[in-house]
């Protein structure tokens, strides 16, 4: 790979590791996990967004989100989960997104293009209220990426925030509800809805997952 | 609409806010099905009353609060709280469905993000493109008046790239472009505005001066120019001959030597004024945009028919006293400040400007030199005295050269009159007031500017001799800008044979 190609594959995923922050602020505003004070209104990409204002969620959001950033110039990330599980650890619902990313063509499509395709996601997103399941009482969140491999352990100062997840994972296929799709030279991006089967035993841990502390 | 139209169209609608789980506001359907709005309202009421399960509702309720000021207000509710919105507003109110969508976001402000995005799509798109944003033809409020003319925008954005507003032509589809574009209805003050506008335009144009242009192109030129103007005035198409002939009688009056550049300026700026957002890109836009301000400005300001100007000379010696007070009409030798007075209607609608415009700033300079020179040829002696008004005079006369833009139309009724008198405080108190009778300022004017062939130039050489060492003046600069102004105007209407030697006086400062 050429130095540019390089520089513009850093480009896409610089946008998207803050697409994802965004996005992950506006699910987990969707989900009304925290009162509406906790947010406050910004603007991203020219349309309405949220952001959290106690720093701590902010932050958490923010590192998980900068921290996918070496894996996702890797090409490492296949999925980037935000899981919302009971207290049991079972995951009630789940918003993933999947991430392509072919590097070989990040010169043809402009950033801006990129970004006005990412913020249909937001739009989109900010009014999927009817989608959604009410939460249980008493739930987490967190979120999960998944990897096409395991990264070597120490391998960056990011890496390490990153630790596996001890969330139990669904054994029947889930039912899946789109969102929305991308679907461009550099990137490809699916955001779905994943929900518990009817018949839905109880799970076990998927070991190869890695996950952010909760905050 | 046909009725399979509008069924079509609800499926439309139900795809997009039940597959899509976008919002669809009236606006958003208007523009983006190219219907009117009040036809989307209705549209959006059918789909409701066939599809409108499950999915939520605003609607926007306006007319006047029961208990609040007395503001028109337009309130959005969801269906759950339209009833309670209903009890808050007096009276007569209008209820219409504003968004329908699948559920109401989180953050109500989100119902726009929709309407944003088309928007912005829509002013994305190429300058030539005729869409709905740009003509805002759906709007409730039209004007058969105001059409709009892509051909004559396109031409348009080439005009001022060119910098040479040259032909005839090419000033015809420009002011095409105006009245078919620009929906201001400002009234009878347009023409002085506008004129004003020449003035700003003047000042900018030393970016671009077109110096070489032939005068009967420019006179042309402001013909075209100003018969949109009067259209605008609501006069109407017919009437469009019978303004340029009245036009021209106006026009006719002003020099045709000194007229240089300052219509094409006049036109150029007009033309990116209104087709700013046709070519965001180019780089006069700015002037464009801060012209339109200051136009604005000048609109609010235009002056009223009955124009009143106070010029005081603030002077703190009293040696000057003698010479201002010959420039009271009572002084015979004086006869040329009438003349002078009388064309400073254009200068009228300047002095507002000072005050506002930023762009007059530029003209200042010029100005204080003026002062400089007046007040200095006041210092020189005493005995020059008469001379030197003559000086003050045939230097006013100088400046329409300069700064002529003044093109503007002087009902030949009209006649300005200066009145001076002494205030409680000794200041000299120079009015210039509008009387509307007909005078003979004319033939006192010809019969001056023989005399003021030989007094000028010689008056002029003491003033710039005198003036290169005294001190800026004390005086009221706008005070003195406007005496300088009012002077550009009868410079230009008397085909001056002294214009040439005024020139060359400049050429040497």
């Amino acid at each position: 790979m050429s130095r540019k190609d390089d520089n513009q594959s850093g480009e896409v995923g610089r946008t998207l590791v803050d697409f994802m922050e965004v996005a992950i602020t506006m699910i987990v505003y969707l989900k009304g996990f925290y009162p509406s004070a906790a947010f406050e209104r910004r603007r991203y990409m020219n349309v309405v967004v949220q952001r959290a204002r106690h720093p701590e969620l902010r932050d958490y959001i923010h590192s998980a989100a900068s921290g996918l950033l070496p894996f996702i110039e890797k090409g490492l990330v296949e999925r980037v989960a935000v899981v919302f599980f009971s207290e049991d650890n079972v995951p009630v619902e789940r918003f993933i997104f999947k991430i392509t990313i072919k590097p070989s063509c990040a010169a043809l499509v402009e950033e801006g293009q990129l970004e006005f395709a990412l913020r249909s996601f937001l739009i989109k997103l900010s009014v999927s209220k009817s989608l959604v399941k009410p939460l249980p009482l008493n739930c987490r969140w967190e979120v999960t990426a998944y990897l096409r491999s395991l990264p070597q352990v120490g391998s960056s100062k990011e890496a390490e925030l990153w630790i596996p997840t001890d969330t139990k994972q669904w054994q029947n296929p889930p039912v899946l509800t789109p969102v929305k799709s991308l679907n461009s030279e550099p990137l490809c991006l699916q955001l779905y809805l994943e929900h518990p089967s009817l018949s839905e035993p109880l799970n076990l841990v998927n070991p190869e997952d890695v996950a952010p502390h909760d905050p | 609409m046909t009725h399979t139209e509008t069924l079509n169209l609800l499926d439309e609608i139900e795809s997009f806010v039940s597959d899509q789980l976008q919002v669809v506001s009236y606006k958003w359907l208007s523009r983006n099905f190219s219907l009117s709005s009040n036809t989307a309202k209705r549209l959006l009421k059918d789909f409701v009353e066939k599809h409108g399960k499950g999915l939520e509702v605003v609607y926007i309720v306006s007319g006047l609060l029961k208990n609040g000021p007395s503001d028109y207000h337009a309130r959005l509710a969801s269906s759950t709280e339209l009833p309670e919105v209903e009890k808050e507003f007096n009276g007569k109110y209008s209820v219409h469905i504003y968004s329908v969508q699948a559920s109401i976001p989180m953050d109500p402000a989100a119902i726009w993000n929709t309407e944003f995005v088309q928007a912005e799509e829509l002013f994305r798109q190429p300058s030539a493109t005729d869409n709905c944003l740009k003509g805002n033809r759906f709007c409730g409020v039209s004007n058969s008046c105001v059409k709009r003319n892509i051909e004559g925008a396109t031409e348009n954005v080439t005009a001022p790239r060119t910098e040479s507003v040259r032909t005839t032509g090419q000033s015809k589809s420009s002011s095409n472009f105006q009245k078919s574009t620009v929906p201001s209805n400002q009234g009878k003050n347009f023409q002085h505005s506008s004129s004003n506008v020449g003035h700003q335009a003047k000042s900018e144009s030393i970016a671009a001066p077109a110096k070489n242009q032939s005068a009967k192109s420019s006179l042309d030129k402001e013909k075209a120019f100003h018969v949109p103007a009067n259209k605008k005035n609501g006069q109407g198409e017919k009437s469009v001959t019978g303004t340029g002939g009245l036009l021209k009688n106006m026009w006719g009056r002003v020099p045709v030597k000194t007229e240089d550049d300052s219509p094409t300026v006049d036109v150029k700026n007009h033309i990116t004024n209104h087709s700013e957002p046709q070519k965001p890109s180019h780089d006069a836009d700015k002037k464009g945009g801060s012209d339109d301000e200051t136009r604005d400005a000048n609109f609010m300001r235009a002056p009223k028919d009955n124009r009143k100007r106070k010029v005081i000379f603030d002077f703190s010696d009293d040696e000057y006293e003698d010479v201002i007070s010959l420039a009271s009409p009572s002084s015979p030798k004086v006869n040329s400040r009438p003349d002078v007075e009388l064309s400073s209607e254009d200068s009228g609608p300047e002095k507002p400007d000072a005050d506002v415009s930023p762009e007059i700033k530029s003209e200042e300079p010029e100005a204080s030199k003026e002062d400089r020179q007046n007040t200095a040829s006041v210092d020189a002696s005493t005995t020059l005295s008469t001379e030197k008004i003559q000086a003050i005079g045939s230097e006013a006369e100088v400046n329409p050269s300069k700064r002529r833009t003044t093109a503007v139309p002087s009902s030949p009724k009209r006649k300005k009159v200066l009145k001076s008198r002494i205030d409680d405080r000794g200041r000299e108190v120079t009015e210039v007031v509008w009387e509307e009778t007909e005078t003979n300022a004319k033939k006192k004017e010809d019969t001056n500017t023989s005399k003021k062939l030989d007094d000028g130039k010689t008056a002029n050489a003491v003033n710039r001799a005198v003036a290169q060492k005294k001190s800026p003046a004390i005086g009221n600069t706008a005070a003195t800008n406007a005496g300088g102004k009012a002077g550009s105007k009868k410079g230009g209407n008397v085909k001056d044979p002294k214009q040439g030697n005024i020139m060359s006086f400049f050429k040497k400062v």
